[in-house]
Order: structure tokens, then sequence, then C-alpha cells
């Protein structure tokens, strides 16, 4: 069974429909990106992914059930999701924002017991923030505030990843480091990940499939990035003029 | 953590402190030799005695838990708007309990039926409640802080001036009465009162500390919180709740009190250089209890036998408090 599955979905703000039938299943351990311009509606779909927004038309499912029909706390136990929403803190240390990816395993008062402890330490560690643990949150850069904003996500161990440019702030050492922290999730810990993304060259290293999402507002394709995402069809995509596309990135 | 348990020992030995000093000062000065030999007798007939129980220490104890109350709901607004310059009084919602409120005094005073405790508080409470409602529909109409604010001072305003209306209407004999109760005052303190509000303020706090984990996961905003499980629209309806009970509770008793609720809660985070909400809520609240018992000591002594109004003494000290707040919040919005 799919982790999470669109059913010829619309999605869209106040009933207006932004993109209609999106179709597709995100299985276990598999990674797939949703790529396009800026403004096709990625951001859409991630919302509505991840139940912050209603399907205008149409059936999201997660792990067989109906997302709408799911109690909130019973998600947050199975999905995670990393915004792109600003945090503002005064005085948190990152140890305390990973903290709060426990949120539905901790008792009413929040008291970390050992396994939620070790849960935060594993995960601050495998996105290599934990030295970064008792660092005022809002003192960090923007980069180093993305990584602790991962290892929030993924503290809570969940089925489904859900991030939404997550690496716009990293530097490219950060982002391949990034990129093989969910590559080993996905593979080691079979995690289901979707993400949005413009770089359409990561795009094809990371993903397993790609979504395209064009200017018009609809998906375009689905399917392996590497067959996919030629120059010519990227040029096409981003509405490039023909070539440019490989005079800036070179033939691939 | 050891930090953390020696200021809030700080904070214990000074609500001590105030509290003694507060018995002892006065028209009739105390001693605390006086002090121990009537706690020890119980002694509640002598002139000192009396003056003792009947007078300060009801008055010591109203200042300590409403003081502590404004700062929850000043405190829980805050959570509220996710803003740090917010309060029940700011945003007037003590004026709008306070216009309520007179107005029953007013019917009571004319048409001659006795005004319960109980009934000041269920009508601030709804006063709060309207004030609130106004405020909430100004907060999602413009996003702004700054003019939630300056809306909240106008409300603030309306409302005081139909008090003040009111006020001027009512019975000669009980103007005083009136007038000095909706300046703010813990003069008219009483035991009476306190089998109110220290259920209510003891109930209001024990509910903010079960919905302190909730308060620290809504900062990271309303999605993020929504997609931790958190059922936002009850969350907020609970905080609205119990913030506007507390403010309601102590505009029912003291009177409107200016900038506790508002300048507390941005000490406490600032000392303990801490946003957890379980170690805020009590340092917020101790906070507001010495406030309150320093600012009724200054009141009530400085210039005796006259006293000053809660709110006059409150303001000097917690005006300049917020100005700061707004600068330096100012400061971070812009780089």
């Amino acid at each position: 069974m799919a982790e999470l599955v669109f059913e010829n979905v619309a999605v869209g703000y106040e009933k207006k429909a932004l993109i209609p039938d999106i179709n597709f299943a995100l299985e276990k351990g598999e990674i797939l990106a949703l790529a396009g311009p800026n403004g096709a509606g990625k951001s859409t779909i991630l919302k509505t992914a991840a139940g912050l927004l209603e399907p205008v038309s149409g059936k999201v499912r997660v792990q067989g059930q109906e997302l709408s029909q799911i109690p909130g706390k019973d998600l947050a136990k199975v999905m995670s999701v990393m915004l792109t929403e600003r945090i503002k803190t005064n005085y948190m240390t990152c140890f305390d924002v990973v903290r709060v990816g426990r949120y539905q395993y901790t008792d009413v008062f929040g008291t970390l017991k050992d396994e939620d402890k070790r849960a935060i330490c594993d995960c601050m560690e495998l996105i290599g923030v934990w030295h970064l643990k008792d660092a005022d949150f809002s003192k960090l850069s923007d980069g180093q505030k993305q990584r602790v904003l991962l290892a929030r996500a993924i503290v809570s161990e969940p089925g489904i990843l859900i991030l939404d440019e997550p690496t716009s702030f990293l530097d490219m050492g950060y982002k391949v480091e990034f990129f093989d922290v969910l590559k080993k999730l996905a593979r080691e810990k079979n995690v289901a990940i979707l993400i949005s993304m413009h770089e359409m060259e990561l795009v094809k290293k990371v993903a397993d499939r790609v979504v395209c999402i064009s200017k018009g507002n609809h998906i375009d394709r689905i399917g392996d990035p590497l067959e996919i995402l030629t120059p010519e069809y990227m040029e096409n995509l981003f509405s490039m003029r023909s070539g440019k596309y490989e005079e800036y990135y070179g033939k691939h | 953590m050891k930090k953390k348990t020696v200021l809030y020992a700080i904070l214990i030995v000074l609500v001590a402190i105030l509290i003694l000093v507060n018995i002892c000062q006065g028209s009739v000065s105390v001693s605390l030799s006086d002090i121990w030999s009537i706690l020890k007798t119980a002694d509640t007939q002598s002139t000192m005695g009396k003056i003792i129980m009947q007078i300060r220490l009801p008055r010591i104890v109203e200042a300590a838990f409403l003081g502590g109350a404004l700062a929850l709901s000043g405190y829980l607004l805050q959570a509220f708007f996710q803003n740090p310059i917010a309060g029940p009084y700011i945003l007037g919602i003590s004026s709008g309990a306070k216009l309520l409120v007179a107005v029953l005094m007013v019917l009571s005073l004319n048409m001659g039926f006795v005004m319960k405790s109980w009934m000041m508080i269920v009508v601030a409470f709804i006063g709060s409640l309207i004030a609130t409602g106004f405020v909430l529909v100004v907060s999602f109409k413009v996003r702004s802080m700054s003019i939630l604010v300056v809306c909240g001072v106008m409300v603030g305003y309306i409302c005081s001036a139909i008090t003040e209306l009111i006020v001027a209407f009512a019975d000669d004999s009980n103007i005083v009465n009136l007038h000095n109760w909706s300046q703010g005052t813990f003069s008219a303190a009483s035991w009476n009162d306190a089998i109110y509000y220290i259920p209510i303020v003891l109930v209001c706090l024990i509910l903010s500390v079960f919905m302190s984990k909730t308060i620290e996961a809504y900062m990271f905003g309303e999605s993020y919180a929504s997609t931790l499980g958190i059922d936002i629209k009850c969350f907020r309806f609970a905080l609205i709740v119990v913030s506007s009970i507390l403010s309601a509770t102590v505009t029912a008793f003291a009177g409107p009190i200016s900038f506790v609720g508002i300048a507390m809660p941005h000490i406490a985070r600032t000392i303990f250089k801490s946003e957890k909400p379980g170690t805020i809520i009590p340092a917020a609240c101790l906070l507001g209890v010495i406030f309150a018992l320093l600012s009724d000591l200054i009141a009530r002594s400085m210039f005796s036998p006259t006293e000053l109004s809660i709110s006059t003494v409150t303001a000097i000290f917690g005006a300049p408090i917020v100005i700061s707040m707004m600068v330096r919040s100012r400061r971070r919005e812009n780089g």
C-alpha cells in the first residue's frame, strides 16, 4: 500500500482549483520531487498533502485512510512537515526547537523520556547539528536554521516526510549533505519523502521520481527524472529560450 | 537548571519581604514582634489585630493574587497573538470589563439590589469578552500588531469615557467608591471577595500550566502547530477564555490595572533567558505578585494619608518597560 496517494485531486485556495487532476502515489522509501517554476503551485500541493489545506476535489489518502478522516494527533505521528515559514524565537536553544518535534510522544508537561532524549540526540547527530544544541536558535544563520528544522521534522520518526524547499538557504556542501541524509532516511528507514525543489540538477541526483508542474498550473509529466528532465524539456518547463539551459548548465 | 532555582528563590524571598513590609507599613506602624504575637494568639479583637487581620492582610492577599492573575492573563494573550506587546489593559479588555461592571454598579444603586461578588465577575467577564471580540475582529482584518495596540487603546478610551459618564450620573454618596474603583485600587479588599478570586485564579493557573506544552508548540506558528496535531481552534478558544476570566476577575475586584499584564511576562523572559512556558508562567506570576505588592505599598504610603490609584504607580514603572520593548522589537524587525 502506498503511503500517500493523490486521487484526482484538485488543489487550491477557497474552493478555487489552482491545479486540477493530480494523481500520484508515494511509496515507502521513495523520494518524490515536485518540480516547476515559481508560482506553479508546488507549495499548494504540499500543504494539501500535509492536511493544512483541504483538497478542492478528489481524495488524499495517507496509508490507505482518507486524510480528512485522520485525527490530527494520529496524523502527526505518521507524517512530519517542514515548511518555508520562518520561526521567530527569542531564547530557544536548538535542542528546544527539536524537542518540540516530539510533541505527540511526550506527556502533558512535555517531559522527555529516555527514548525521547535518544531520538533527539540521534537525529541531531544525523543532521550534524548536535554541536549547536545549546546555541540560541534565533542567532543561527538561515542555513543552520534549515538543518535544525529538518532535525525537528524527523525527530518524530515519521513514515512520511513533507519538505517545502528545504535547502533554499544551504550552500553547496550542506545541500549535498542534506540530500545524503534524505536518501539515507528513504533507503534505511523506509521513509516516504515528498519534497519540492527547483534545482533541476539536484532533482536528477536525488529524486526517484519527479512530478513536473508547468507554469499553466497543470501536472505536465510524472516519471524518472533522468528520462524526463532533458535540457529541451526544462527550457520548456521554465519558459527559457532554446539553448539557454545548456549554455548555463552544460550538456547532460 | 541551577540558575533557574536561584532566580525562583530570589523571587520568593522578595514576595516574603514585601508581604512583611506591607503588613508593617501604614498610618499605624506595626513591628515584627506585634505581628508574631497577633498571629500566635489569633487576636482579631484588639485594634492592632483588626488592622492586620481585617485591613492589611486581605489587601495583601488581594494584591498578590490579582497581580499574579494579571501577569498570567497578559502572558496568555501574548501567546495568543504571538507577540510580546499584548496585555489585557493595553488591548482595551480591562476597560470593557470596567464599563459593564460600572453599569451594574449604577443599576444596583438605582434599583436598590445588593450587588454580589459573583455578579461582578460574570458581568466583568462578559465585558472582557465583548472587548476581546472586537480586538479579534480587528486582528483578523489587519495583521499589524501596532495597529492592534492602537485599536485596543482606543477601545480603552471609549469604554473609560462611557464609564466616566455613568459615574457622573451616579448617586452622589456612592460616587467616591465608584470613582476609586474605576481608577484601580486594592483598598476595598475583604476576605469575602477572597473566597471568589482565590479559587478562580488558582484554577486558571493550573489550566495554563496544563496548556504550557501546547503554548510552546504554538510559538512556531499556526501551520507548524497544526501539523503537530494541535487543534488550533480549540486551543485559541481556551487561551482567550482563560485569559479573559483572569482579567475580568481582576477588574471586578480591583478595577482596571495597567501594565502588569504586558510587562511582567517580558521581564520574566528577560531575566530567566527562556521562553519555556513551564518556566515563564510561574516566573511571570511571581513577578506579578511582587510588582502588585510593591505598587500597592507605594500607592498607599507615598502620599499617606492620600492614596494613589494603583494604575498611577504601575504606569510609572510599566510604561517605560513597554516603550523599550517596542523599540527593541522594531529594531529586530528592521534587521
